[in-house]
Order: C-alpha cells, then sequence, then structure tokens
C-alpha cells in the first residue's frame, strides 16, 4: 500500500511544473554541454590531422631523400666522368640536408637522441659537397676517398631499407605518430607512440660502428680534434690557474670564488665564477683559464654598464693598451660593434704587414668607463704559431686581373684567412664596393683561386663582416 | 489557458533565465581558452612595449647591422629566458651557447630556429614557457652567445638534474655546472 501510495505522490510531484523546469533546465545544460565537447573534440581532431599530416609529409620526404642519396651514390660510384660525378656529388650534398632537415622534425619524444643518423646525413652531404668543389678544381677522387664513399653508401642502404619498412607500417595505418604528450592520452596510443619512436631508434643503432670521417668540410671530425697550435706545452693544476685569473683581472681578494669544472674539447679549461664585492649587485666575472699553458683564453665581466661617455676610437686605444700589457703584440682592430653600452673590437694579428685573421681576439670596453668587461682568444690559441709565409706566387697586377670588373676596389693587402675545413689561405685581401655595398675579395697568392667573398657592413654602430 | 500562464509564470520566467544562463557559461567556458592566448598575446606585446623598450630600442639599433643576429637574436633570447630565468648570467650565456654549438655539430638541426624546434629538444618550447615575458638580461646573454662567448667549451647537452625525467640525458658525460644546470658532452 505504501509503495503504491508513495508512487502515486511521486506522479503527483512529477507532474508539477517545478520539477518539470528543474529537469529541463538540466537537460538544456547538458545538451549544450555536449554540443560544446562535440565542438571541442571536433577542433582537436582537427589540429590532430594537421599535425599528423606534417608528420607524415616530413617522414616520407626523408625516406625519399635517402633514397636518392643511395641512388645518387651508387651513379657516382660508376660514372667515370668528372663532371657527371660532380654534378651527382652537389645532388647527395641537397639531399642530406633536406633528409637531416626532415629527420629533425619528426616527433619522436627525444628527437635529440637520433643525432647519429643527423650525424651522418650531414656527413653524407658535407662530404659529397667538398668532393663536388675538388673535382670541380680538376683534381680527382683519392683510392681513400672512393673507400670512405662505399662505405657511406652501405649505410644509405641500411637506412634506407628500415625506412622503408617502417614507411610501409606507417602508409597502412599499423603505426602511427602519437600526440605530442596530451595529458591523458589512452594507454594504446601511448604505446603506438612508443612503438614509432623506438623504431626510429633503433635505426639509429644501425649507426653504432659509424666511421670516423676526415675530409675537407666543416663538418668532418678533425674539427672537434683540432689541437690548439698557440699554447704552451706546460700543463697547469687548478691553483695555479686561479692565481693566474687573478693576476689577470688585477684582483688581491674576491668575496667569492666559485670553482665551475674542467671542459672543452679542443682546449680544456679551468671555469671559475669571480665575486669581487658582494657589495657590489650582480657583478660577477667567470673566467677559464687553459689546462695547457695556463693562458686565460675567456672572460665575462657582467657589470652593469650606464650610459656611454667614451667614443670608439678611446675604447680602442684602451682595448690596444689592455692586450699590450697581457701579452699581444702586434695586433690590429678590424670590426667593431657597439651594443649594451658596451664596443665590441675584434684584433687580429699581424706579421710583417700581413694580416693573419686567424688569430684573432675580441675585447669588449664598457663605454661608460672604459674598462675591459670582455675578452676571448679562442681563435688566436687555436691557430696561432710562427708562420712561414711565402712570396706570393702571383702579383698584385695578376691577381687583380682575376676579380670581377664590376667590383672597384679601394685597397689591397696581403692576408692569412680561415677556411670551412680548418685550413688557411695565403691571400690577397681586395676591399671595395660594389653597388654601393662593401666587399672584401680575397684571390689565393699562389694558386690564383677565389677564396671567400666577404660583405662588409658598415653603421653608426659598427663594422662587421657576414 | 491565461489562467495557467498566470499561474506558472514565474516558474517560466525562471526557467528562460536559467536557459539564458546556461547558454552564456557554456560560451564562457567555451571562450575561456581563446581568450587566454589572446591574453598572453597582449600581455607579451606590453611587455616587449613598455618594460624592454629602452633594450629593445638599443638591440634594434645595434643588431641593425647584421641580419644573422637580428633574425636569431631574439628566438635565442626568448629560450634562454624560458630556460633559465633566475638562473646566473653566465648560465644563461651558456644556454645560448650550447644552441649555438648545436648548429655547428653534424648530429644537429645547422640553423639556430632547427635547433630549438627539434621536438623534445627544449622544455620551454613544449610547454610555451618560450613565450614568457622577455627580460633584458636574456638578450644580453643570447647577444654574448652570438658573439661567440662560450661558457660551456663546447658542450651540447644541458639538464637540470632536479626536474629532468629524461633517462637518456644522465648517460652523457658531464662537463661543469652553472647554477641548477648541468652541461654535458
Amino acid at each position: 500500500m505504501s509503495i503504491l501510495g508513495g508512487y502515486k505522490e511521486l506522479r503527483e510531484r512529477l507532474k508539477s511544473v517545478r520539477l518539470w523546469s528543474i529537469m529541463a533546465v538540466t537537460l538544456g545544460i547538458l545538451v549544450i554541454v555536449a554540443l560544446w565537447g562535440v565542438n571541442q573534440y571536433r577542433g582537436k581532431a582537427n589540429y590532430h590531422n594537421y599535425l599528423t599530416n606534417m608528420w607524415h609529409r616530413a617522414f616520407f620526404d626523408m625516406v625519399g631523400y635517402v633514397q636518392n642519396i643511395q641512388s645518387l651514390l651508387s651513379k657516382a660510384e660508376v660514372s667515370g666522368d668528372d663532371r657527371q660525378r660532380a654534378v651527382l656529388y652537389t645532388e647527395v650534398w641537397r639531399n642530406a640536408f633536406a633528409a637531416q632537415e626532415n629527420l629533425s622534425q619528426l616527433p619522436i619524444e627525444n628527437n635529440v637522441a637520433l643525432e647519429k643518423t643527423a650525424k651522418y646525413l650531414t656527413q653524407v652531404g658535407d662530404l659529397s659537397f667538398s668532393l663536388s668543389k675538388q673535382l670541380m678544381s680538376g683534381k680527382k677522387e683519392t683510392l681513400l676517398q672512393k673507400k670512405q664513399l662505399k662505405k657511406l653508401r652501405a649505410y644509405a642502404d641500411k637506412l634506407s631499407n628500415s625506412l622503408n619498412e617502417l614507411a610501409i607500417e606507417i602508409s597502412q595505418g599499423r603505426l602511427r605518430w602519437g600526440e605530442v604528450r596530451v595529458v591523458g592520452t589512452s594507454r594504446l596510443k601511448r604505446v603506438s607512440q612508443n612503438v614509432t619512436s623506438s623504431r626510429m631508434l633503433a635505426v639509429e643503432a644501425g649507426f653504432k660502428d659509424y666511421p670516423t670521417l676526415i675530409y675537407d668540410g666543416p663538418f668532418s671530425d678533425h674539427i672537434s680534434r683540432q689541437i690548439p697550435k698557440g699554447l704552451p706545452e706546460k700543463l697547469v693544476t687548478k691553483e695555479q690557474a686561479k692565481k693566474i685569473a687573478f693576476e689577470f683581472l688585477n684582483l688581491k681578494r674576491a668575496d667569492v670564488v666559485n670553482y665551475l669544472g674542467l671542459s672543452g674539447d679542443r682546449i680544456k679549461v679551468y671555469t671559475f665564477e669571480i665575486i669581487p664585492d658582494r657589495k657590489i649587485r650582480y657583478r660577477t666575472i667567470t673566467i677559464a683559464i687553459s689546462k695547457k699553458g695556463g693562458k686565460v683564453i675567456w672572460m665575462i665581466d657582467n657589470r652593469a654598464t650606464s650610459s656611454p661617455k667614451i667614443g670608439v676610437a678611446k675604447a680602442k686605444e684602451n682595448a690596444k693598451k689592455f692586450l699590450i700589457a697581457k701579452g699581444f703584440p702586434n695586433m690590429i682592430d678590424t670590426f667593431y660593434l657597439k651594443q649594451d653600452n658596451t664596443a665590441l673590437i675584434n684584433y687580429i694579428f699581424l706579421q710583417n704587414g700581413i694580416k693573419i685573421y686567424p688569430d684573432m681576439v675580441k675585447i669588449r670596453v664598457a663605454l661608460d668607463t672604459g674598462q675591459i668587461v670582455g675578452f676571448d682568444a679562442t681563435p688566436y690559441y687555436m691557430s696561432h704559431t710562427s708562420r712561414n709565409i711565402p712570396k706570393p706566387a702571383i702579383s698584385e697586377r695578376q691577381a687583380r686581373n682575376l676579380i670581377s670588373k664590376n667590383f672597384d676596389v679601394q685597397s689591397v693587402s696581403l692576408a692569412i684567412i680561415p677556411l670551412d675545413s680548418g685550413k688557411e689561405a695565403f691571400t690577397y685581401e681586395f676591399l671595395g664596393k660594389y653597388d654601393d655595398k662593401y666587399f672584401a675579395d680575397y684571390i689565393n697568392a699562389i694558386t690564383g683561386k677565389e677564396e671567400n667573398i666577404l660583405e662588409i657592413i658598415k653603421d653608426p654602430n659598427g663594422i662587421l663582416s657576414m | 489557458m491565461s489562467k495557467i500562464l498566470r499561474k506558472y509564470s514565474l516558474y517560466l520566467l525562471l526557467l528562460f533565465i536559467s536557459f539564458i544562463l546556461s547558454i552564456y557559461t557554456a560560451k564562457l567556458i567555451y571562450d575561456v581558452r581563446r581568450s587566454s592566448y589572446e591574453k598572453i598575446e597582449k600581455k607579451l606585446e606590453k611587455a616587449l612595449e613598455s618594460s624592454d623598450k629602452e633594450v629593445l630600442n638599443q638591440s634594434i639599433e645595434t643588431q641593425g647591422s647584421t641580419s644573422y643576429q637580428n633574425k636569431d637574436l631574439y628566438l635565442l633570447a626568448r629560450v634562454i629566458n624560458g630556460e633559465a630565468r633566475g638562473e646566473p648570467y653566465i648560465g644563461q650565456v651558456a644556454i645560448g651557447a650550447v644552441i649555438i654549438n648545436r648548429t655547428k655539430h653534424p648530429g644537429f638541426p645547422k640553423t639556430i630556429s632547427g635547433v630549438i624546434y627539434q621536438p623534445g629538444a627544449f622544455t620551454c618550447v613544449s610547454d610555451g614557457q618560450i613565450n614568457a615575458k622577455l627580460e633584458p638580461t636574456a638578450l644580453k646573454a643570447a647577444r654574448d652567445a652570438l658573439n661567440g662567448w662560450d661558457p660551456t667549451n663546447g658542450c651540447i647537452y644541458y639538464y637540470n638534474p632536479a626536474k629532468t625525467t629524461n633517462r637518456w640525458i644522465w648517460s652523457r658525460k658531464v662537463m661543469l655546472v652553472i647554477g641548477k644546470h648541468r652541461f654535458a658532452k
């Protein structure tokens, strides 16, 4: 009875408009929230599709480029025509850089971990480019270079195969690029993402025994293994280095001295952080002293600089005095740049009137007090050595005939310049104007080859090269 | 009919109001994301306009000379700002130097933007910290790094041991420690 009565009562109440209205509102809200949710979901799906398409594009492009590298390299092995091979090598270079660019955009959780694959692609391109330049200057590949290329082609074969397998699985929908760490992704998706990532990392593992490659290019392995030419042999200890730092900075004592570590692959340095006076806020000097030779390699004084009180000429005077005091005679200033109330001035070594561009020291002068607040002699110590500079094999007049007639030469001097490959070239430096822009054109003083062209940018704040 | 209407008019009105209110709430929720992005953008613009005005003008003035630096300076400064705000100055230069070292290393993209936007390479890029308010020191540090100062002496990795969850990075050899960051080869 009571249940029936209760039911009756409920029916009565259900009929009441109050309850209906509440239900209607709830339903209304539900419908709206549902619509909003669907909208959001569609938006997200759109973004997801868009991103997946971009990733697929990057991936499939990369697979194509790697295939091209493999076939171009084998064509170059077959071809007997120097000019044809030069063209093929340039093609390899173009494909390799495009492949690397796309590789670095793949949504692997830690793309940086694909370092070896990226390195292979860089070096196969860089080596091919240097070979193409070599062929254009009339020199055939050596036996060693051919061996290197064959090895690199074998890697291209392997890489191409494993990428193709991946490509098939991806295009069949068996593998997917996962979402980029969206909170609350389902477990299934996370697994599929890990599969793609781990598959790419497996490809990376194929480069485990990758050889050291030495050739004439900026990404050759010898670049990071160069030995500094300008440092004395004697090794110094951490304590001695600390003393050298204090001497260099003309400091008797400091409030805080922190040792940051021993680092560097070409020049091993002890790095110290020195706070001379805790009362001067934010002023820290960081200084690095080489283990070999005990020289100050670089220094940054983070003193806040106020508005300029001296000009660039006075700054150069101070910098020059500083250089002489620190044991750098025969340095001349080249480019400079004013920024943050300081002037950054580049100095190069001068040997018998010949500019030695590789032996460079950078000095930064605070334009309020004229104090030296920055110093970097890394290039100087890497390359400085007593050089035996030969007599030029071609005369200035002959060299001048080798440059463009449109180039309005204003001054000529002899200079040694650094090349991308880490080598140096002995050149005539022609400074001049073309179309109201300044350029420096470098003609090899021995072979007559044009080694480099720089654009010189002059404006009120500095002179720079590009 | 009119009797019923009069009787329940209050309820009907309430129903109507709550309906409007619910639509309004839904719209509000829907717009939250978009507006928050707009707000961030506006804040950024403001920050760039006001507090850093002096620094910005200076840098435009001085950086106009090289397009290489001009193009990359702000991007580099943003990453330094996002990754190393509150770190010692030299630690900020070091972050910039790591990015530049990567462009010269065969295993990484060859441009500064390529290195910065490599997936998973920098936390501040993935979580949006790269858009945080730009501190003037970050710009100065970026300039020092572009001018060639390298406090890490050739390192290509770094991590904050307190924050990193990536086990792979721990396998790299630590060369030096600056502030909270370990710099590695």
